[in-house]
């Protein structure tokens, strides 16, 4: 086993890998950038190391300050979490030519899965499901116009290097693909620095299914069940699942065995995920591999038992999997809601600024994944994900119930979050009964909850009792009926003036 | 003191007694508790013995409530001043000079207006980038760009001057 892990990167996911590494008596270093010298993952490692200015680019992202670093500190592996160089072949190729062990799949494997277009031509070529038209590509003489109308509308434009809904254009008619696949690619090479995009067919009220997967380098692999991903917003997952209410043993085993199957022709090694879409036919289709850590990957260990960073670095040190496919046996139900620093009551805005005070949930089957604490500023520079709460219970309404008292529980105050929305979402019925699709948000189909009376009372008298304190009141009145109108007037144009720059 | 809490669709009036121990809300006679427990936002509100938490923000003039995942958004006045407003009607659209204010601490993405343009209500003045996410500051009103404050590349903190339109 290592000695020493270099963590390269920040927020709730260092803080997590961190946790693994004191959990297996490693000695640990962060690295940070000059805007996140007082953040949870620095006072968590047992070294750190500032490696440039705040802007990713200029640190994060700054492999050769990184492998500097990881020399320097004389550490045995270094571990990317997800995002910035989590998954870049460039990066673990880096690692290998300075003697330092990358946490994760190979660099060949990095790039045979990171081309989408490349993995999904293998994926069919190996006999494995994926969506009509998936990875194609356009020439000359195969015009754009004509690719797409074989394809059929509706489809999707993807950039062949994404991930994170980045590069992606939903086209409803041939007229708009010439200027989709422009404005796509444009994106693309704006985050990838790939402009390369493809088209696929796009299939709409489906659910997105995915499959934990973990390899060791002695040719063993295991998944550890699924998780649905179906609640999305923008292409980005909002909350997340384990088991899913659409599979049943029978279709698990079959979608786990093509799971395993994406692992052997890819040649995966280490913990990664394959997604797939599964449609009401209960037909199942190849989405990509994501060979790294996955934000959702707590409502795995959950309900499996398995700490997945563990066995992680236990595979990077050359380890075998210490668990066949029969020692996995799920044990109940878990959810996870992503908690985002953004303001759901006005369009999801990002909220930036200083933390103030922090209630954290607690008690039988909560778990919260966290990079803040009271005091500490949330930055404009980097993602918006601050926290993961996460909810086990035997059944998906007890895990549902809880969630519901966690979310409760959870006080950020200082910055706006997704907790609200959360908690209105999770009371729909179509939530409940687990009747999701990838379509659930845009489709505005949750109803508002209703209005409780005493509710909406409670909450005036809250809003008058703040604005009664806030307001200079009147001391000794000896003419009240004179002064009250005068008083007011003054004070409301100074309560106005004071609050027309607050946010 | 009598207030009137207006609510999106409500309008309820909330006098305050004995010095803020008790309310007459709905024709009922409640005493009320309302504690400070973090950072002047967040509150523990006892009504009569039901227990509450409150996070109470103040926005664009307006409070915001959040109370068990549920926002309501209030304007507090007092009973005087309703009354007044209510004859003296709303104000309209901004007039004069406007100044155009960071919502968010970010990095200016750009900003494609210039002194001396023309500008329409709903124009994009300046696009900010915050959390990776492109945000548009659009024009409350018609008018000419009176001063530009910012460039590409900048970082700017939460409310400060970006431009001026008149």
């Amino acid at each position: 086993m290592f000695k020493k892990v270099l963590v390269a990167n920040r927020g709730e996911i260092a803080v997590r890998v961190l946790r693994a590494c004191k959990d297996l008596g490693l000695a640990t270093v962060a690295v940070y950038s000059d805007a996140d010298r007082g953040a949870l993952h620095v006072r968590y490692a047992d070294e750190a190391y500032c490696i440039g200015a705040a802007p990713a680019r200029e640190s994060y992202l700054r492999m050769e300050r990184i492998i500097e670093v990881a020399k320097k500190a004389d550490v045995d592996a270094i571990h990317p979490g997800y995002g910035f160089l989590g998954e870049n072949p460039e990066f673990a190729r880096a690692c290998e030519a300075a003697d330092v062990i990358f946490v994760g799949p190979t660099a060949a494997t990095l790039e045979l899965v990171g081309n989408k277009i490349a993995a999904r031509r293998l994926m069919a070529d190996s006999g494995i499901p994926v969506i009509a038209g998936s990875g194609e590509q356009w020439s000359q003489d195969k015009g754009l116009a004509e690719t797409g109308q074989r394809i059929g509308f509706p489809l999707l434009v993807k950039a062949a290097a994404g991930g994170g809904g980045k590069g992606m254009r939903i086209v409803r008619s041939a007229e708009k693909l010439a200027d989709a696949v422009a404005l796509a690619s444009r994106e693309a090479e704006a985050s990838f620095g790939d402009g390369t995009v493809y088209l696929e067919r796009l299939i709409e009220g489906v659910r997105h299914i995915e499959f934990q997967i973990v390899a060791d380098e002695h040719g063993s692999a295991i998944h550890l069940g699924e998780r649905e991903c179906s609640i999305q917003r923008r292409f980005q997952k909002l909350i997340e699942e384990a088991p899913s209410r659409a599979l049943d043993p029978e279709l698990r085993e079959r979608m786990g065995e093509v799971a395993l199957q994406v692992a052997r022709v890819s040649g995966y090694t280490n913990a990664g995920t394959v997604e797939f879409l599964l449609d009401k036919q209960r037909d199942f289709y190849f989405l990509e591999v994501n060979p790294r850590l996955q934000v959702e990957h707590p409502v795995s260990e959950m309900v499996t038992g398995v700490d997945i960073v563990k066995e992680q670095l236990r595979i990077a040190s050359g380890r075998k999997l210490r668990y066949t496919q029969e020692d996995i046996r799920p044990n109940g139900w878990a959810i996870e809601c992503r908690v985002l620093a953004e303001d759901p009551d006005d369009g999801f805005v990002p909220s930036v600024g200083r933390v103030g005070r922090v209630f954290e949930p607690a008690g039988p089957g909560v778990r919260v994944d966290s990079g803040i604490y009271e005091g500490f500023e949330v930055s404009p520079y980097y993602d918006s994900l601050i926290s993961k709460l996460i909810t086990w219970g035997d059944t998906r309404p007890e895990a549902l119930v809880r969630m519901q008292r966690a979310l409760e529980e959870y006080r950020i105050v200082g910055i706006k979050t997704t907790i609200p929305f959360y908690q209105r979402l999770l009371k729909s019925f179509r939530f409940i009964v687990g009747q999701l699709d990838t379509d659930f948000l845009d489709k505005a189909c949750y109803p508002e909850p209703e209005d409780e009376p005493m509710h909406l009372e409670a909450a005036a008298i809250a809003a008058t009792l703040r604005f009664y304190r806030r307001s200079p009141r009147p001391r000794t009145v000896t003419a009240p009926s004179n002064e009250a109108g005068a008083s007011n007037w003054k004070r409301s144009g100074r309560w106005r003036s004071t609050n027309r720059w607050s946010t | 003191m009598e207030y009137i809490a207006l609510g999106e669709d409500a309008e309820l009036p909330v006098e305050i007694i004995e010095g803020g121990r008790r309310v007459v809300v709905g024709g009922q006679t409640r005493s009320v508790d309302m504690q400070d427990i973090g950072d002047h936002s967040l509150f523990s509100l006892l009504v009569d013995n039901s227990s509450y938490e409150v996070l109470i923000e103040e926005q664009g003039g307006q409070l915001r409530v959040l109370l068990q995942g549920r926002l309501y958004t209030f304007q507090v006045e007092s009973r005087d001043r309703h009354r007044l407003s209510k004859v003296a009607g709303r104000p309209a659209a901004p007039l004069g000079k406007v100044e155009i204010r960071a919502p968010m601490p970010g990095i200016i993405v750009s900003v494609p207006v210039t002194v001396g343009q023309a500008v329409s209500a709903g124009d994009v003045l300046v696009i900010l980038e915050s959390m990776k996410m492109e945000n548009e500051v659009r024009a409350p009103k018609d008018g000419i760009v009176q001063t530009v404050g910012v460039a590409a590349g900048e970082l700017v903190s939460g409310q400060q001057l970006l431009l001026v339109v008149e």
